[in-house]
């Protein structure tokens, strides 16, 4: 059988860059495989996905030694458009590669530029909106969709060029567990269906290795693991040292090793609950002592929303009827769909946007009648996106801009600067301009930035996005750390790991109310509730709900936790 | 919204967007030609009027439109009316009252004039509105490049538009973020107010829209865009239909007719004749 994709001996360094963003990389992929592509932040995935349609060499200039080749043609000797014909790319950025007017015209633009007959490009375009669900979006704006559905648009495009070669960066990074789960599903189907090439650049392992034939971990530009996924699992240790995200079963199940050397890694929730199930001593009657809460924050209440509506103007309900308090010292998750309304409510705690009925009382004043700079000198807002506030040109008049604003005397802004900036892990940086670091750095800066203002709260909107899986906990760990100083923060994200590793309550919104408000614990132990949702707790919840015939509580939070539950019984 | 679709099934709707080029350009025609006569610039403003009502685009979105326009179309007026621009060709003009004594006389020519001018500025501006409303903007794309448009002219121009509701949305964003900030422009001080805004929310804008001009321009090439250019095919097909070719030769008739009742032909359409009966009446 041909390959068709092989890279041999590929370096390659972007202009302007002081390291190799590929080392000497061999890789081949042969027709109909399907492979899933890991690796940490900076390991050069998203380098291999540019070179494999032909943005490297033909649009980004570098330095590229050793050969690529597609099906058979070696990529130099090619275009970019050509090479898109056999080989279809799905960025990670959905909104960036949407284009077109109209959801329909957006994914009819492919199969136009290849000239197919008009009829056939109206079929194709039909099929591939049904497949990814978004029937009856045709004449909408792909701009106007949400991310989820911006992400399914995109793919829609791809699949209606009908590549026999597909390459998906990171397609679920906007979606929702449940939605990740099926699109993944989707893609599995086709390629074994229609015996397409599918390589897909993926964190999530928990939804996609049993999908796969082939898993490769790059690292640093190289491949560090690569072979068959049930395999590679028997170093999931080292995969997780890396900043990787394998399934908590299997840490578990390599955790509880120590115990049981013969233990099998199992590589999905169903599979773990079978191996349990026979691995578990006996059944209990009689659960066992479950985990215990810590006791309610008792600070004042500092925001207070009462009964809370939101219409914006152009007639969407984004709110209705939301009723929260904030006690000082919490450390909150706000999660939910997108357009649940997650963005919308904390926009009411700074005042950039006042409630259309109802009330918001933030430190004791109404936000109707206070100005937004004046409540920002007690809630910090960061926003999802950093390039939406950097205004200035060195970090350092980025992380004084704040304070000025409130006339923060200079020499205290001088002192707020270096505290940060320390705390932060910019002082490296301080003089540098920021629009010319990695974006994970130019998210704390944006941090940053609030924090030399000192606020009592701070909101951070998707604090992990765009991050591997051990840099968002780092950023989890200093918001801890924040948390144990006294700040209040409260955290919209939709990653359910980091929210039960590190969140004391999580509030759950779904469609402009609250679904589900409490501690982590009570909130995640509702698989039912959540579901209806499109949310599920973390996988190992899940996995001591399905074993609660054997005594393990229902709401384990962490690999951690689960790990003592599973020892102690395993020990009997 | 500034290019709003609404759509709909009507007669109106239905129609090739080159009927709808030649309804412009028909429109335009007669509302310059005509000069500005009020009575002749009436019936075209109602029958564009009866456009929008058959269209069943809902008059508020009309007003609203309207309402926009109104602070310039006052400027326009209140210039017309101070220097009615033929005012040479008066040879008794009926003076009502001067501005200054002696000096910058309010006509009877002059408001006559004015009310004309002003219908016409107001038709010119609603007829481009009205094609936007009951067209959505790739079919007059698709009609342009069919008209012999550079294609990569028409995806320009797509993306143009396309992007309109993204821009706007990324300012309220940057503006909020720097809220966020404690950031405020509202200076007295206009330099300082240029300043700030200059500072805070163009740098972000700028460096966000060169990102985004790489971006579009990997994702267009992504998916094909160059593969060959003249050979590319469209999904949606336009076609002429028997409506089309009926109301093109209406138009064509209704604009012989406007061309030759203007002040080019028989001079029926002037608006010294509405001077005319006025001072007759006036005097009397």
């Amino acid at each position: 059988m041909t390959d068709a994709v092989a890279l041999e001996n590929v370096s390659y360094t972007y202009s302007g860059g002081n390291r190799p963003a590929l080392k000497e990389l061999n890789l081949t992929v042969r027709q109909g495989e399907t492979v899933m592509i890991t690796g940490p932040s900076g390991a050069g995935k998203t380098t291999v996905c540019r070179c494999l349609n032909g943005l490297i060499p033909h649009y980004f200039r570098g330095k590229l030694e050793g050969n690529i080749v597609i099906g058979g043609t070696n990529t130099r000797e090619s275009t970019i458009s050509a090479l898109s014909h056999v080989l279809g790319l799905l960025f990670q950025d959905p909104s960036s590669q949407l284009v077109n007017p109209t959801v329909l015209d957006e994914v009819a633009f492919g199969p136009e530029n290849y000239g197919v007959p008009p009829p056939e490009i109206r079929a194709r375009a039909t099929k591939a909106l049904e497949i990814m669900r978004l029937g009856g979006y045709d004449e909408r704006s792909p701009h106007s969709l949400s991310g989820g559905e911006q992400q399914a648009c995109a793919l829609a495009a791809i699949v209606a060029m009908n590549p026999s070669i597909y390459v998906l960066d990171e397609p679920t990074s906007n979606l929702d567990p449940i939605g990740s789960m099926m699109v993944l599903n989707l893609m599995a189907d086709l390629a074994r269906q229609e015996k397409r090439t599918m390589i897909i650049v993926e964190h999530k392992m928990e939804e996609l290795l049993h999908l796969i034939d082939r898993l490769i971990v790059l690292d640093r530009g190289t491949i560090v693991l690569e072979g068959k996924p049930r395999d590679l699992l028997e170093n999931v240790e080292l995969m997780e040292k890396m900043g990787l995200k394998p399934p908590q079963v299997a840490l578990l199940a390599s955790r509880l090793r120590a115990q049981r050397t013969d233990m099998p890694i199992p590589m999905t929730l169903d599979e773990a609950t079978v191996l349990f199930r026979k691995v578990l001593p006996h059944k209990r009657v009689r659960p066992m002592a479950g985990m215990q809460e810590k006791a309610e924050p008792q600070g004042d209440v500092i925001i207070d929303v009462r009964d809370l509506w939101h219409i914006y103007p152009a007639g969407t309900t984004a709110l209705k009827g939301v009723s929260l308090k904030v006690r000082r010292g919490e450390f909150a998750a706000l999660i939910g769909q997108n357009g649940s309304g997650k963005t919308t409510l904390v926009k009411h705690f700074n005042g950039l946007l006042k409630p259309t009925r109802g009330s918001v009382i933030v430190f004791d004043v109404d936000t109707r009648s206070a100005a937004v700079t004046e409540l920002s000198r007690k809630v910090g807002y960061c926003f999802q996106n950093p390039d939406h506030q950097i205004c200035c040109d060195t970090v350092r008049k980025e992380l004084e801009f704040g304070p000025r604003n409130l006339h923060v005397p200079e020499d205290e802004i001088q002192v707020r600067v270096k505290e940060v900036s320390s705390a932060v892990g910019l002082q490296e940086i301080l003089d540098v301009n920021p629009f010319s670091v990695s974006k994970g750095e130019r998210q704390r800066i944006a941090v940053a930035s609030l924090l030399t203002m000192s606020p009592d709260v701070l909101v951070v909107d998707e604090p992990t996005t765009g991050q591997d899986y051990r840099m968002g906990k780092e950023m989890m760990e200093f918001y801890k750390q924040l948390n144990s100083l006294g700040k209040t923060i409260i955290v919209i994200t939709h990653d359910m790991n980091i929210a039960a590793e590190y969140v004391k309550r999580v509030i759950v919104l779904k469609e402009g109310q609250i679904l589900a408000d409490g501690t982590t614990r009570e909130v995640f132990a509702q698989t039912g509730l959540l579901e209806t949702t499109y949310l599920k707790p973390p996988q190992i919840t899940r996995l001591g709900q399905a074993l609660k015939e054997f005594g393990i509580p229902e709401n384990l939070l962490t690999v951690d936790e689960a790990a003592r539950f599973f020892e102690e019984i395993l020990a009997v | 919204m500034a290019f709003e679709y609404i759509p709909g099934k009507t007669l109106f709707h239905r129609l090739d967007p080159r009927t709808k080029f030649l309804y412009w350009a028909v429109v335009i025609t007669l509302a310059v030609g005509l000069g500005t006569d009020p009575i002749y610039t009436s019936i075209l403003f109602l029958s564009l009027l009866l456009v929008i009502r058959l269209s069943r685009i809902p008059m508020n979105k009309v007003a609203a439109f309207l309402k926009g326009i109104v602070p310039v179309a006052g400027m326009y007026a209140l210039f017309n009316l101070l220097f009615p621009p033929t005012a040479t060709e008066f040879t008794m003009p009926y003076v009502f009252f001067y501005v200054i004594p002696g000096l910058l006389p309010i006509t009877l020519e002059g408001v006559i004039w004015t009310l004309g001018a002003v219908l016409r500025f107001l038709i010119i501006l609603l007829v481009i509105r009205t094609i936007l409303m009951i067209t959505p903007i790739r079919d007059l794309i698709i009609a342009l490049v069919k008209l012999k448009l550079p294609p990569e002219f028409g995806m320009a121009l797509s993306i143009g538009f396309a992007y309109v509701p993204v821009l706007i949305d990324e300012n309220t964003k940057i503006k909020e973020a720097q809220e966020a900030r404690g950031w405020s422009y509202e200076y007295r001080n206009p330099a300082k107010r240029f300043n700030a805004l200059l500072r805070q929310m163009f740098i972000p804008a700028i460096f966000n829209s060169i990102r985004r001009t790489g971006d579009i321009a990997i994702a267009i090439e992504s998916r094909g865009f160059s593969h060959n250019v003249s050979g590319r095919t469209y999904m949606r097909q336009l076609k002429l239909t028997k409506e089309d070719y009926a109301i093109m030769c209406f138009l064509l008739v209704v604009l012989a007719g406007g061309i030759a009742v203007g002040p080019w032909g028989l001079k029926w359409a002037y608006y010294l004749n509405v001077v005319e009966v006025l001072k007759r009446f006036l005097s009397a």
